[in-house]
């Protein structure tokens, strides 16, 4: 946003209000996914409205949250490669691609007090990496648009 | 309970009808914000808390109080940005004298 238009307002509720509360709720989102409607392409997309919604109201020069591109592709690629991390685990173990029965829970469940299925387990894997590339490629496609129409 | 929470819903659905009426109503842009910032954000404030009254103490109640918090955050400062969006780009606040 170009001086002109500039709002302390804006500034305080976008940076310190909004975007904070924004993104707690998106990872709320995601760690409730396999009990209540929601899951990992939700909450991905509403952290990267939190972080769009820094871009837009402060400008993409002046966004403290700003990352760079590189970091962004290296982002989805991790997403990419935590979703195959969840597939082939159960391969390994042998069940099929995706069937979370096997995977090892007893140490997780003693370690955090939970009880947690091993199919609870194998889709908040899955729904990481998800949230990690549909974070990285959402606020990726704002910045080279944005980026594209700045020159 | 239930009694009050139905009256805080009526009354919060009348400051819409009024928000609406005024939406129409009222001459120019600046009037309009105006009507809608403030009885909107009042009239969802007391219909989510007769949603609330309705509902007890319970996960949901708390999930209604949070998306009353995000509208009365959200809905002022939009409209503070329209506004100022709106004089600064030349719109001049309407005068008694011209009729519309």
């Amino acid at each position: 946003m170009n001086d002109r238009y500039d709002s302390v307002i804006l500034h305080f509720i976008a940076r310190v209000v909004m975007a904070p509360l924004i993104i707690v709720f998106g990872l709320y989102v995601l760690l409730h996914g396999e009990l209540s409607p929601g899951g990992g392409f939700q909450a991905g997309a509403i952290v990267a409205a939190a972080l769009l919604l820094v871009r837009l109201a402060l400008g993409n020069r002046q966004a403290a949250l700003r990352i760079p591109q590189g970091l962004l592709i290296w982002l989805a690629c991790i997403g990419l490669g935590i979703y195959m991390f969840g597939g082939i685990l159960p391969l390994i173990l042998g069940a099929n691609f995706l069937d979370y029965a096997p995977i090892p829970v007893e140490w997780y469940n003693q370690f955090a007090g939970e009880h947690r299925t091993p199919r609870a387990m194998g889709i908040l894997i899955i729904e990481v990496g998800v949230f990690l590339g549909v974070v990285a490629v959402l606020v990726l496609i704002y910045d080279l648009i944005a980026g594209s129409s700045r020159q | 309970m239930n009694i009050a929470g139905d009256v805080l819903i009526v009354l919060g659905l009348a400051f819409m009808v009024i928000t609406a009426l005024g939406l129409v109503r009222l001459p120019d842009f600046f009037s309009r914000v105006h009507a809608v910032s403030k009885s909107e954000t009042l009239g969802i404030a007391l219909l989510l808390l007769g949603l609330i009254l309705h509902e007890g103490a319970t996960l949901l109640s708390l999930k209604f109080a949070l998306i009353l918090v995000f509208v009365a955050i959200a809905n002022p400062v939009g409209a503070h940005l329209l506004t100022r969006a709106a004089l600064r780009t030349g719109e001049l606040p309407w005068r008694k004298e011209e009729r519309r």
